[in-house]
């Protein structure tokens, strides 16, 4: 069997920079030029598979909003393995705004973190503002993987995904992993308790799907 | 957009109660703006880093107190800050989680559980004047337990089959309705004082000797379900704090269905609208204008924890706070103190060995180190201790990511390693104060804490906190008086949580619904021919049939239809 592991992915950026579009594009292959801004889900998962048969499963955090008054919870950078800092290529202001979180990010997460900064709307680049040298030269400065996306093409996308995947420590035992990723909710079957576990033991010691 | 600043309810601070009635407003489809003065999430449930803490305790001592540090005095800190401060998870409101309960239950339904971790509680102790002892966690420990005699046994599962049922209809309760709940279980189960003691203050966690009867009964009954839902221990711990962080997952549910949140700001003025400008302001009743914020917040109606909005109340209307009676049995304030220590505290596994360590303590094989335990101090049980209050002790370690341990976090790579051997912890010590004092809380605590430090100490090293904070934190209304009766249909205060160890999230739970239902029948019934600001969804209003909307395929986080 191919080795599996879980890893939580946030991601950061400006409100309308493309932030849940692109996951949306990653998820489900899918692009709607009207969507507003995020509903009613916790967190999405994806899985890539290396060349190598890994499967690497992400659970991915959008900020849901709470980036636009900077009021995240610390509950959302906790236990994070990996984040994409999302700016767009036609705001060069937006860029800035990807500084900052970067900065956040470098006092709020985790130091192993792995962070990719993600420049969005690539289809655009007929009104682009910013650089691939300029934010190219700033990703390697800090040593952030980067790469430019766009959710409506498709292009690229997959790519920083996968590009992530590889970069991150697949060295611990899958399941250790797993029980990182979101402070234990999988881990329920290490440590933790499961909280949705029915009072009566049903058979097996399968964790529910939460 | 216009409607941008429009909303169904505005929902002030970001405590336990108030987070859970916006994750519950915005799940049932109306628009929540969320607020907080705070830069943090949590109000007097906040878990925070120990900078933070420091922080708070620097804010809450000052001598120009806001309406919000009212309900805390005498708060002292050691001066320095130890290292690795975000390392820790500090709770204003340490509190273990009844296995069976609204809160669980609401932790479930919502699905917040799953930001959450959760551990259960390894250990329940009791200090009997000479040592400490654990105390047995369901009926099978108590078959086992070797030092309680026949006779006693029998008269104790008497008891808890008497607890475990519908006792409100018994005739034993009948009797006596107002005897005190440890004068109840010797006259009428025969109970041993030692026993007694053991029930009234380890299973029903009373305050005082005099605590009544049939609210601890059911506080017996809450636990005795509770033993086996999840393992053999009746609580659960939170990890990183536990209320704090659980706080924050349910902000972060009202957040992912549209909620909006600004945390970090002052308000500067609440005012209610007369409607006389116009229709929109009529259904618009509330106007909230926050310092260094452009916009203004409209809203149909406003949720608001007491201290938020008590500097706001005179322009709005008049709410009666009930006053705290001294000489009933609530408790009017909590002397409280949070120790920080790099030793992991441990117990004794044997029943009979004294807590003071004598020549018996160098056996190392029947000491156990648990990540989380409470201790419970009886009235009168130490010496220089309080003769009237029982002081209930939560230990947090490790092992629920409160405190550092030396091997296995990562670190600043500014800051040096922690070296392996150490374990940090958090000792958090609540003594009920059924007077108000002046003076400082810390020689009232001294004796405990110096008990419990005992624990951590070893022969050759006595054990000295890294960091200490004390305060007096105080209760203002003794019961919580949720009813919207006496405010305005569309304002709803939140009550103050008792600061309980093993209630107030339960308690919150209990509020939070309530006020959930109310806001819900203020807003339906205020939909009816209500002027809407254009482009309001209309097919997103639908009746609210439950507090939690049945967990759908949206909220399914493996599912891929997701969004």
């Amino acid at each position: 069997m191919s080795k599996q592991f879980q890893f939580k992915l946030v991601l950061l950026g400006e409100s309308a920079v493309g932030k849940s579009s692109l996951v949306l594009r990653f998820v489900k292959d899918q692009f709607d030029d009207y969507r507003e801004s995020t509903i009613g889900a916790a967190f999405l998962t994806q899985t890539v598979t290396l060349e190598d048969q890994t499967m690497v499963k992400f659970e991915i955090w959008d900020t849901a909003g709470q980036e636009r008054y900077k009021s995240l919870a610390p509950m959302y950078y906790r236990n994070a393995n990996c984040a994409v800092v999302v700016y767009d290529i036609t705001q060069s202001a937006s860029l800035e705004k990807a500084r900052t979180w970067i900065r956040e990010l470098q006092r709020q997460a985790d130091p192993s973190i792995v962070i990719a900064l993600c420049g969005n709307k690539a289809d655009l680049s007929a009104r682009r503002q910013v650089t691939q040298e300029e934010a190219k030269k700033y990703a390697e400065e800090e040593g952030l993987m980067w790469g430019e996306t766009s959710a409506k093409s498709g292009e690229g996308v997959s790519d920083i995904f996968t590009a992530i995947a590889k970069k991150l420590p697949l060295t611990a035992a899958p399941s250790q992993r797993a029980g990182g990723t979101r402070g234990a909710a999988p881990g329920a079957a290490r440590a933790g308790v499961d909280l949705n576990k029915q009072p009566s033991t049903q058979g097996s010691n399968e964790a529910c799907n939460c | 957009m216009p409607t941008d600043n429009y909303f169904d309810a505005i929902v002030l601070g970001t405590g336990l109660t108030e987070s859970t009635i916006a994750a519950a407003i915005s799940k049932a489809g109306f628009k929540v703006a969320h607020l907080d003065t705070n830069s943090y999430y949590g109000g007097h449930e906040a878990s925070l880093s120990l900078d933070e803490l420091a922080q708070w305790a620097d804010v809450h001592s000052r001598p120009d107190l806001t309406a919000q540090s009212n309900n805390f005095s005498s708060v002292t800190r050691s001066e320095t800050v130890p290292p690795h401060s975000r390392q820790y998870s500090v709770s204003l409101s340490p509190s273990v989680i009844p296995a069976v309960g609204p809160f669980i239950s609401s932790l479930v339904a919502s699905g917040v559980s799953r930001y959450g971790s959760f551990k259960l509680l390894e250990r329940v102790a009791i200090f009997d004047g000479t040592q400490i002892k654990s105390v047995p966690q369901s009926k099978e420990d108590i078959f086992q337990d070797k030092t309680l005699t026949l006779i006693y046994k029998r008269r104790l599962m008497r008891f808890l089959m008497f607890a475990s049922g519908e006792f409100e209809l018994s005739n034993e309760l009948a009797e006596k309705p107002d005897v005190p709940f440890f004068d109840f279980l010797i006259s009428t189960f025969s109970l041993s004082d030692e026993i007694a003691t053991v029930i009234t203050f380890a299973m029903a966690y009373c305050n005082f000797k005099t605590d009544l009867t049939l609210p601890a009964l059911r506080r017996v009954r809450k636990l005795l379900k509770s033993v086996g839902r999840y393992g053999p221990s009746s609580f659960l711990v939170g990890y990183y704090g536990g209320s704090g962080e659980i706080a924050q997952g349910f902000c972060r549910t009202s957040a992912v269905n549209r909620g909006v949140y600004i945390l970090g700001k002052n308000i500067a003025t609440i005012s209610q609208n007369n409607g006389e400008e116009s229709e929109l302001s009529r259904t618009y009743k509330y106007t909230v204008e926050l310092d260094d914020f452009p916009e203004t917040l409209y809203s149909r109606c406003l949720i608001s924890s007491p201290y938020h909005l008590s500097a706001h109340l005179d322009s709005i209307t008049t709410v009666s706070h009930s006053t705290p009676t001294s000489g009933s049995t609530q408790p009017v304030a909590f002397a409280k103190c949070i120790a920080i220590i790099d030793k992991p505290i441990s117990f004794k596994s044997s029943e009979h060995v004294s807590a003071e360590s004598d020549e018996n303590s160098s056996s190392t094989s029947g000491i156990s180190e648990p990540d989380t335990a409470i201790i419970v101090f009886p009235p009168g049980s130490l010496a220089s201790g309080s003769s009237n209050s029982s002081a209930h002790v939560l230990t947090t370690g490790p092992g629920t990511m409160t405190a550092p341990a030396g091997k296995c976090i990562f670190l600043n790579h500014l800051t040096e390693m922690l070296s392996d051997s150490i374990v940090a912890g958090i000792i958090y010590i609540s003594i009920p104060l059924s007077s108000l004092v002046d003076s400082s809380p810390e020689p009232l605590i001294k004796p405990y804490l110096d008990t419990v430090l005992s624990m951590a100490s070893s022969k050759d090293r006595k054990t000295e906190p890294l960091f200490l904070v004390h305060y007096v934190q105080h209760i203002s209304s003794p019961e919580p008086s949720v009813t919207p009766a006496n405010t305005s249909p569309s304002l709803f205060v939140t009550p103050l949580l008792h600061p309980d160890l093993t209630q107030s999230c339960d308690e919150a739970a209990v509020a939070a619904e309530t006020i959930f239902w109310n806001a819900i029948r203020s807003l339906e019934s205020s939909r009816e021919g209500s002027e809407r600001p254009p482009d309001t969804n209309v097919e997103d209003i639908n009746t609210v049939e439950s507090f939690w909307p049945s967990v759908g395929p949206s909220d399914d986080d493996e599912s891929e239809d997701g969004w």
